[in-house]
């Protein structure tokens, strides 16, 4: 296996499968972000009360 | 190619477009005032921010573009052109990122308006605005359309601004930011998976290699070295790059952004270089099209039907991530960054809010026009690049790393030479030289002694750069000494709240 080959499969993992991984931290981060902004729009809410 | 997609892809495209509408349309009931809406009230984490930086800042100019240099010159594209942009990465996020969030500010024209004055303000938001216009990717929205299914350009152009503006104006940073992550993950899956059944027919890169000239392999290809050299600076407008500096101000901490930012380049640099074999294979395969469409035509060759579906959609996630993004910019460009300062102070959040959007729709209905009147001029992207580089790289990282504060009149001095040398710099040029096809630019051949210079259009920032320099350095010279607390450790201070958000 040359070099060009070797760099080539290394990217074709890069952009598959961390592209995958990347997005699978997002769904996990973004579960929690959306828990923030409901607690903050309940605090809003219950303020002008 | 037209016709080359089946029911069941072009049924795939249209979920994808639909899925897209559906999220800006839920992000939008959680927007709540102006920063909400334009910098995510700084919430963005780093995968987020990853996915985000990721598929906004490379579109169908990377595409398309890098595609077309490796098609007809082989892996110089990722050597010459691609590296020196990590480099400028790795000093956005380790040197730039952290100096700039010390203060609050929103937009790279306010950092420039807290540094220098509304002058400065007003030429870098008219420079970022230029810059922003996504009118490329709306134009390749359109070629495709108009390739795959065949829809007239004119139509194809104005579907893909209209969706792209539809759910950025309902969920502006936030909805464009989680549509970015479905787009990233698209044209990343998609690319790596068209580059695997492409070479596989090819014989892989040894297939390539007994294909292509031994040119093809060579790191500098045949271009002259000053092009290098212009290919190398361009990198630097990365560290004025709008939708970096939102980006970054919009991030949770200056950690997220330095760890988004460095998986970034590796995500970048992996990508770049599967461009870059794309285009090598397009021309070991023979095949004969525009060097710009290399990519498209190779990959949907290889492809089988629902993969193809795929592979648009991901094409399509590529201009549309750009396209969100950028009109996001341009409309903050026109509303927050020109006519809150400089027309209306105390304009409230709620209306500040409201004409963002309308803004971002004027930028839509401007990039729509520029797509259709400038269908062949790739190189009016290079030139507006330019324009915002010159005018902003000077004085704003002067600013930055200054240990005390410049004076208004050299960054004044700097951004409006920086800017005009730029611009008469385009039109002497192009006045003065004539379009040569084997390059695709204009060039004018200056006599010099007994032989002819080549002087490309695109050398605009070798001339307009040393210039910015020289006009700061004479306004600091000679500019009134107007600076705010001169003594202290300017880099460090946080600018008053009123001067940089809104009401």
């Amino acid at each position: 296996m040359n070099v060009w080959t070797l760099w080539t499969w290394i990217s074709v993992g890069i952009l598959t499968i961390g592209s995958i991984l990347v997005f699978a931290w997002f769904l996990y981060d973004i579960f929690r972000i959306r828990r923030e902004i409901l607690e903050e729009e309940r605090a809003d809410h219950s303020s002008y009360e | 190619m037209s016709g080359v997609l089946g029911a069941f892809d072009i049924g795939l495209v249209l979920v994808y477009v639909g899925g897209l509408l559906v999220i800006g349309a839920v992000v939008a009931r959680h927007i709540r005032g102006f920063d909400d809406y334009f910098i995510a009230s700084h919430r963005m984490t780093a995968p987020l921010l990853i996915c985000t930086l990721v598929s906004t800042y490379y579109g169908l100019d990377v595409l398309f573009g890098g595609s077309e240099v490796s098609y007809q010159e082989g892996v110089v594209a990722w050597f010459a052109y691609t590296r020196p942009y990590y480099l400028a990465i790795l000093i956005a996020a380790f040197l730039v990122a952290p100096r700039l969030r010390r203060f609050p500010f929103r937009s790279l024209p306010d950092a420039m308006g807290h540094f220098y004055g509304d002058g400065a303000r007003a030429v870098a938001a008219i420079a970022s605005f230029f810059y922003a216009l996504p009118f490329m990717a709306i134009m390749g929205i359109g070629v495709l359309l108009d390739v795959v299914v065949g829809i007239p350009f004119p139509i194809g152009v104005l579907l893909g601004a209209t969706i792209s503006l539809a759910y950025t104006l309902l969920g502006g940073l936030p909805a464009a930011a989680i549509t970015d992550t479905v787009q990233f993950v698209l044209m990343c899956v998609t690319l790596g998976v068209a580059t695997v059944l492409t070479l596989d027919q090819l014989g892989g890169m040894e297939g390539l290699e007994a294909a292509l000239p031994e040119s093809y392999f060579t790191a500098t290809g045949t271009y002259p070295p000053a092009v290098l050299v212009v290919f190398a600076a361009t990198a630097l407008s990365v560290l004025v790059e709008p939708a970096f500096y939102q980006r970054i101000f919009a991030a949770r901490s200056t950690r997220s952004i330095i760890v988004a930012l460095s998986i970034g380049i590796a995500l970048w640099a992996a990508f770049d270089w599967i461009v870059t074999v794309q285009g090598m294979a397009a021309a070991a395969a023979g095949i004969e099209t525009e060097p710009r469409y290399a990519l498209l035509t190779v990959t949907l060759d290889a492809l089988p039907i629902g993969l193809r579906g795929l592979f648009v959609a991901g094409v399509l996630a590529t201009a549309m991530s750009t396209i969100d993004s950028y009109l996001l910019i341009a409309g903050g460009n026109l509303a927050y960054d020109l006519y809150r300062p400089l027309r209306s102070p105390a304009l409230t959040d709620a209306r500040l809010l409201a004409l963002t959007r309308w803004m971002a729709g004027v930028a839509a209905g401007v990039s729509i026009l520029l797509a259709l009147y400038f269908q062949t001029i790739v190189s009016a992207w290079i030139f507006i690049s330019s324009l915002l580089t010159a005018a902003v790289l000077i004085p704003l990282m002067a600013a930055l790393f200054s240990g005390r504060p410049p004076k208004r009149a050299a960054g004044l001095a700097s951004s409006a030479a920086g800017l005009l040398t730029a611009i008469a710099f385009y039109v002497v040029v192009t006045v003065l030289g004539s379009y040569d096809s084997e390059w695709e630019t204009i060039i004018w051949e200056v006599p010099w002694r007994d032989r002819l210079v080549p002087i490309w259009q695109e050398y605009a920032l070798l001339l307009a750069l040393p210039i910015s320099a020289a006009a700061f350095a004479v306004g600091q010279w000679l500019g009134r000494d107007d600076r705010p607390g001169s003594r202290m450790d300017f880099a460090t201070a946080p600018m008053s709240r009123s001067e940089g958000g809104p009401s």
